[in-house]
């Protein structure tokens, strides 16, 4: 039996906020458990993480973020599809990248620094998702550098796998 | 139509804008109207707000020592309520009581008077003085009256001072009733043929509304003064207590369209301001200390002087204004002196005033040739005029708060507008 099944105890005095905010804690703790990066951390430690994270959703079609604006967050995604793709001009179409669904991420590399996004995000339906700030991660590196020195590595394997997958591409394109 | 409502997204945005229009004018009117409206309790509110602020890289240094963050807050907390009851104890300890407070008035103005005579070089009938009588009397013998004036007891207060002497030891007494001796002989610089007491005329207290003062109001007063500077540690456990729910919520509200830039924003002005309030106090603490010393060699008392460089290091916060409040205060503290021994032999009680002039220029220089290049560096990179300007219509529409707060205030206000524009152009939201 986790935490947020036990019995609330005498009903008149439970704190039905405080069962609520619990709540809220386990189901962000479940969305974030599988997700790579997060892949190493105990439960407290995910409660940590979770503690940083934003709520956000958007309609079908809303954007998320342009390419060339400089990168804050990294997003995950709850629920709903989000498409990855490079912005045409003029005649030129809209190209897609990639099309992401519930436990994907993406916008990692502006956990690492403030350099333009490379691509445009746009929800290709209505979706929710969660945020992580690079500066509250900053700070996460100096009060728990454990978790952070975890998040970090699982990051630079995912940026590195991303990487090769690109070469790959790359190199199929070129034969 | 609840289905087309929700599909037309021209509409939507229409709506969304008017609604964040409206919620932003409602709130803001609703803060201007709250800060006028509790305008008493600005100050506990934003003192206890900015010891908060300065005390957050504490509560991480104590967390990332393996200190939890409850007991750090609750450690912090503690000391933050020891030195506010031990500088409140110490302070009303050096508060003069009722009596003391009338013969303090009668001193201060006895020795303004002294050393005016003494400066002005003027024989005992006030007509004859020296050149520099010549030069600025016309213009310092009205205002020294005006002071007098201002400085002269009641006749009820002469009374009962006189009963609170009959009271005390011979040498208070014989002290006291000199004091009020000379004070109804004064007699006026501009016109020496009339005494000082012809001139004024006294409005005399109702003595049963003055013994009420003296034992439910004054009372009351003070409940109130210190029920309204209970918000100060409430302040200060509630921010710092604060885990980041405050920006959660804020951001919460933000539009997607400008999260990612909001967030930076705030992060931006959150450094911005940490990095000006710690500079500042660091500052603050270092001018404290720098006039404490300079004081104490010129023959204040360790203690009065820690009081005063304390004050003055405060004031000094203040820029162009807080010299003159901090130089005032210690002048007033000089002019109730009728001894001095200080480290320095050319020190006496005629040239005192001089001698605290002297020890705030040099902390001056001090502070802006050394304190405020190394500490602040260019946190504080406004023009002259702004800071005037700022200070002054701080200080008509909140008072000392306003004074105190207004060029923080301002710096707060220049970074987010700062960081704001050059994130709205990042962020291609405006050309």
């Amino acid at each position: 039996m986790n935490r947020s099944d036990k019995p609330a105890g005498n009903p008149l005095w439970s704190n039905v906020f405080q069962s609520l905010i619990k709540q809220k804690d386990q189901s962000r703790i479940n969305q974030i458990v599988d997700i790579p990066i997060f892949q190493d951390l105990s439960r407290r430690e995910l409660r940590t993480v979770s503690e940083m994270l934003y709520d956000r959703s958007y309609e079908s079609g809303e954007d998320i973020f342009l390419t060339d604006q400089p990168g804050a967050a990294m997003f995950i995604i709850t629920s709903g599809r989000v498409r990855i793709m490079l912005e045409g001009s003029g005649d030129t179409p809209d190209t897609t990248l990639a099309e992401l669904g519930e436990g994907d991420f993406f916008g990692e590399i502006a956990l690492l620094d403030s350099s333009p996004r490379s691509a445009t995000a746009r929800a290709a339906t209505k979706t929710e998702l969660l945020a992580i700030f690079r500066a509250d991660l900053d700070k996460l590196m100096m009060n728990e550098p454990y978790i952070a020195a975890r998040i970090m590595k699982q990051l630079a394997i995912v940026i590195g796998m991303r990487l090769k997958e690109t070469n790959k591409q790359v190199a199929g394109l070129s034969q | 139509m609840i289905r087309n409502l929700k599909n037309d997204p021209s509409t939507r945005t229409v709506r969304s804008r008017v609604f964040y229009s409206i919620a932003v004018l409602v709130g803001g009117a609703a803060i201007i109207y709250l800060a006028f409206a509790l305008s008493t309790l600005i100050l506990p509110v934003l003192l206890g707000i900015v010891a908060a602020y300065i005390c957050q890289p504490l509560l991480s240094l104590m967390y990332r020592n393996g200190i939890s963050r409850g007991t750090s807050t609750l450690i912090l907390f503690g000391g933050f309520l020891i030195i506010l009851l031990l500088l409140g104890r110490y302070v009303i300890g050096l508060v003069p009581g009722e009596f003391e407070q009338l013969e303090l008035r009668a001193s201060i103005q006895q020795n303004i008077n002294d050393r005016y005579q003494n400066y002005m070089g003027l024989d005992d009938d006030l007509h004859n003085g020296n050149v520099v009588h010549d030069f600025a009397g016309p213009e310092l013998d009205p205002l020294m009256d005006t002071f007098n004036e201002w400085l002269f007891l009641s006749e009820s207060n002469q009374e009962k001072l006189r009963e609170w002497a009959a009271l005390q030891d011979e040498q208070t007494r014989s002290r006291i009733h000199h004091l009020l001796d000379r004070m109804t002989a004064l007699r006026l610089y501009a016109d020496p043929e009339i005494l000082l007491s012809e001139r004024i005329s006294f409005i005399e207290e109702d003595p049963g509304e003055e013994e009420n003062g003296e034992d439910g109001s004054l009372l009351l007063s003070v409940l109130n003064i210190l029920s309204l500077w209970l918000v100060m540690p409430v302040m200060f456990l509630f921010f710092l207590v604060d885990n980041g729910q405050m920006r959660r919520g804020i951001v919460a509200i933000v539009p997607n369209t400008y999260f990612e830039m909001v967030l930076t924003v705030m992060e931006n002005v959150d450094q911005a301001i940490g990095n000006y309030l710690r500079g500042t106090l660091i500052e603050t603490l270092l001018m404290t200390a720098t006039i404490w010393i300079l004081l104490a060699v010129i023959g204040f008392d360790l203690g009065i002087s820690f009081i005063l460089g304390l004050i003055s290091g405060i004031a000094n916060a203040i820029p162009i204004f807080g010299m003159f409040i901090g130089v005032g205060i210690c002048i007033i503290y000089a002019l109730m002196l009728n001894d001095v021994t200080a480290l320095i032999p050319w020190v006496t009680v005629e040239n005192l005033i001089l001698w605290v002039v002297a020890v705030h220029l040099l902390a001056q220089g001090i502070d802006n040739a050394v304190f405020k290049p190394f500490v602040l560096g260019k946190a504080v990179a406004l023009h002259p005029i702004v800071v005037f300007l700022g200070a002054i219509v701080g200080s008509i529409l909140f008072g000392f708060a306003g004074l105190l707060f207004a060029i923080p205030a301002i710096v707060i206000l220049k970074e987010i507008t700062g960081t704001f524009y050059h994130q709205l152009k990042a962020y291609f939201l405006i050309y």
